[in-house]
């Protein structure tokens, strides 16, 4: 029952984090494992990467009124 | 048999909900008399939504569009890892609707009310469903059909080059509009009152702050960033009601078009500054604030189910009423877009939230739903418009120009049969911690003293004038946000443009060409921001309509995409889906552009207004400071009048674009090949 509990806390903590963009790098991270790996580059850092998703964000409606 | 017994109990449950919906409906339709609980108005429209939801958008789905739960979604074809992402159903649903929600719902429904609660009710609720969720669905998933792309690509994809050419154009002369009246709704709101201004101020340094902070020391860590921010935020709501004790009142004390320079000034910083020192963090802070506000008033409305006092039709269904001109019919429908069917959501639902979803049956739930959930928004607002004393409302709201000032105000609005006093209006303002309250047009601050009082209802009757500021500075914050986010993306869209005839101002890395493009913008919107402060009938009643009906325009420029792609896909019996709402669109639009260029009535008519008062200034009867401005008020009439000629011209070319290409389609005199891209099947393992 615990565990059950548990296991629902942190999903729902994980949702909020994809809700809000915090967990954006380790998906970027896991994917680029996955993808590039073997591209002999290196992915971003955090701070690239943000500055990056925020260049892509907001060169496009992205707001309504 | 226990699964027959199912079936039983849920034509049962339905029944009722739809019992109590007509129940609830005819209630607010047929109530005649002192006042009415407002949980009148949450049953309805619950029980409308409920309704077309389980019944209209499933039918859409499935018989349609033809949602195929087995095709791979762009999500899964293109998955990078950032904007191409499979995404949980809710997760996307969150952040389309925070996308697709700003502060037209909230504004539209406060204006309509002077036409009385229940014109704008239903048409919140009607549109809504048959209209807006409509549109909304459609352009979603036709787009999210075509690997995600956009309401311009489609157009041209569908209609041909001047489709998508006059896309394009609608789309950003409607930015230019928008940002114009939302600019104005904030400067109505903060015009000589210290602690609005320094609240909303105040925004600017804590967004800048945590813009540094999520850039330097926390990268993207949203939510801690986030919730700092909101305290300040919220301290700074609280520090606004000392500026006065402090003696620095004067500092923050300004006048409209003093202030309409300032959101000018600041709106070009904004649009040449890096995203993430000003404009990103906002978003975070502003999306956060929204959402959360949006839940506590759904929450204490609630609570407090307080009495509408607005009749349920004034007198002003004759397009008498003192806050804007025009008759009921075609002005309550381009008044209340947002909330009822707003175009700009076709740009939303066909650019970021495509490309989120893992799986095609998801996107009734997002793109129905999420519109539903705006719609509600709009009926929250019209309730929050309406619980005021209507003598109030109309005090607040009243440019005056048009009742004229102070105790004038107080005999024009009692004779109209809306009594209030002088004592009321001095005693509200007093509550709300400002000097006084006339004459604030934009919906924004008699918002904000509904809210407030509803919000003191709910959790204790003590510091309205928090709330009030509180109000305030939400709408404000995400106006702002709208304000930032639209100068950005209209600069690109001018940038594109003149980049065909100049190569080099095309360039996005430019600099020359991002001031250069930036100014343009800002100069467009500030125009007309500008003359709506020194605009005595008050802007509002000439940008409103312009906006609505630009808006408005968009929505037809999705449905007329929506109806091609219906007709050329063999669905001809269906494409009355959107037909319909386009049809009625095509009306409401051209009607009121129509009555806003030629109507007679100076109130109404641009022309009509400015031959009048060329013929008075003439006349030599206008006093010293109106002669002073009438040659800029003629112009501004007849700029307006060009945009609305303008406005009517693309509508009517796109509509003939459109009945072109069905023609040709219907006839077999030309078979454009499908966008659509190919079927594949989904590999995601689906739990839902």
């Amino acid at each position: 029952m615990t565990a059950k509990l548990k296991h629902r806390a942190r999903n729902l903590w994980q949702g909020l984090l994809t809700l809000t963009g915090d967990d954006a790098y380790q998906r970027y991270l896991r994917h680029w494992r996955q993808e590039h790996a073997d591209s002999g580059e290196r992915p971003m850092s955090r701070r690239e990467f943000y500055l990056a998703e925020q260049q892509r964000k907001w060169n496009k409606p992205n707001r309504c009124c | 048999m226990p699964q027959s017994r199912n079936i039983i109990l849920k034509v049962f449950l339905w029944l009722i909900i739809a019992v109590s919906g007509a129940a609830a409906i005819g209630g607010i339709a047929l109530h005649r008399g002192e006042a009415i609980n407002s949980v009148w108005f949450l049953v309805a429209a619950v029980c409308v939504y409920a309704i077309s939801y389980r019944f209209y958008s499933a039918f859409i789905a499935a018989r349609v569009l033809a949602v195929d739960a087995s095709r791979a979604t762009p999500a899964e074809r293109f998955d990078n890892g950032r904007d191409y992402m499979p995404t949980n159903k809710w997760i996307v649903f969150g952040h389309h609707f925070a996308a697709i929600s700003g502060p037209g719902p909230l504004i539209g429904p406060t204006l309509a009310a002077q036409f009385g609660y229940l014109p704008g009710t239903i048409w919140i609720l009607i549109g809504a469903v048959i209209g807006g969720c409509v549109q909304d669905f459609v352009t979603l998933f036709f787009s999210m059909r075509r690997n995600g792309r956009s309401l311009g690509q489609m157009a041209r994809d569908e209609l041909g080059p001047v489709g998508g050419g006059v896309a394009l154009v609608g789309v950003m002369t409607i930015m230019i509009i928008l940002i114009a009246v939302l600019g104005l709704v904030v400067v109505n709101a903060m015009k000589h009152s210290p602690w609005s201004t320094f609240t909303v101020g105040m925004t600017i340094p804590i967004a800048i702050l945590i813009g540094l902070y999520m850039k330097n020391i926390r990268p993207g860590r949203v939510l801690e960033s986030t919730l700092i921010g909101v305290s300040l935020l919220l301290f700074a709501v609280v520090a606004g009601g000392w500026v006065e004790q402090w003696g620095i009142g004067h500092w923050f004390d300004y006048d409209a078009p003093t202030m309409a320079l300032m959101v000018i000034g600041y709106g070009f910083a904004a649009a040449v500054l890096p995203v993430w020192l000003l404009l990103a963090p906002r978003d975070y802070l502003s999306t956060f604030m929204k959402l959360g506000t949006i839940f506590v008033l759904a929450i204490a409305l609630l609570i407090v189910q307080p009495d509408v006092k607005m009749p349920a039709l004034t007198q002003f269904i004759d397009g008498t009423g003192p806050i804007f001109a025009g008759k009921l019919f075609p002005f309550v429908f381009i008044t209340i877009a947002c909330g009822a069917i707003s175009g700009f959501h076709s740009l939303i639902a066909s650019g970021t939230t495509p490309k989120l979803i893992s799986n095609e049956s998801e996107a009734r739930f997002i793109g129905y739903g999420g519109m539903m959930m705006e719609s509600f928004v709009g009926i929250m607002a019209m309730i929050a418009a309406c619980v005021l004393e209507p003598g109030i409302y109309f005090a607040i709201n009243s440019p005056p120009g048009v009742v004229g000032e102070g105790t004038a105000a107080i005999a024009n609005i009692t004779a109209m049969g809306y009594p209030v006093t002088m004592e009321q209006m001095n005693g509200l303002a007093a509550t709300m911690g400002e000097d006084n309250l006339f004459a604030r047009t934009g919906g924004a601050p008699s918002l904000a003293v509904g809210m407030a009082s509803i919000f003191a209802g709910a959790f204790g009757q003590m510091l309205p004038a928090l709330w009030y500021h509180f109000a305030i500075m939400f709408e404000a914050l995400f106006i702002l946000t709208t304000l930032d986010a639209g100068t950005r993306v209209a600069r690109f869209m001018l940038q594109d443009l003149l980049g065909n005839i100049w190569p080099k101002f095309g360039e996005t890395s430019w600099y020359p060409g991002v001031l250069m493009s930036s100014a343009l913008v800002v100069g467009a919107w500030g125009y007309f921001l500008y003359m709506g402060t020194i605009d005595p009938r008050g802007g509002i009643n000439s940008l409103w309509p312009l906006f609505g009906i630009s808006n408005q325009m968009l929505a037809a420029i999705a449905l007329c995409v929506g109806t091609t792609i219906l007709i050329k896909s063999g669905k001809l019996r269906f494409a009355w889906v959107t037909g319909l709402p386009l049809i009625w669109l095509i009306v409401v639009t051209t009607s009121a552009a129509w009555a806003k260029l030629f109507s007679p009535d100076t109130r109404l008519g641009f022309l009509a207004h400015a031959e009048q008062l060329s013929e008075q200034l003439k006349a030599g009867l206008l006093s010293p400071e109106m002669a002073a401005q009438a040659p800029q008020l003629i112009f501004n009439d007849r700029v307006n009048a060009g945009l609305t000629i303008f406005f009517l011209i693309t509508t009517w070319v796109l509509v003939f674009e459109t009945l072109r290409v069905c023609y040709r389609e219907l006839t077999g005199r030309s078979h454009r090949p499908s966008s659509e891209a190919p079927y594949i099947r989904t590999q995601l393992v689906h739990d839902s």
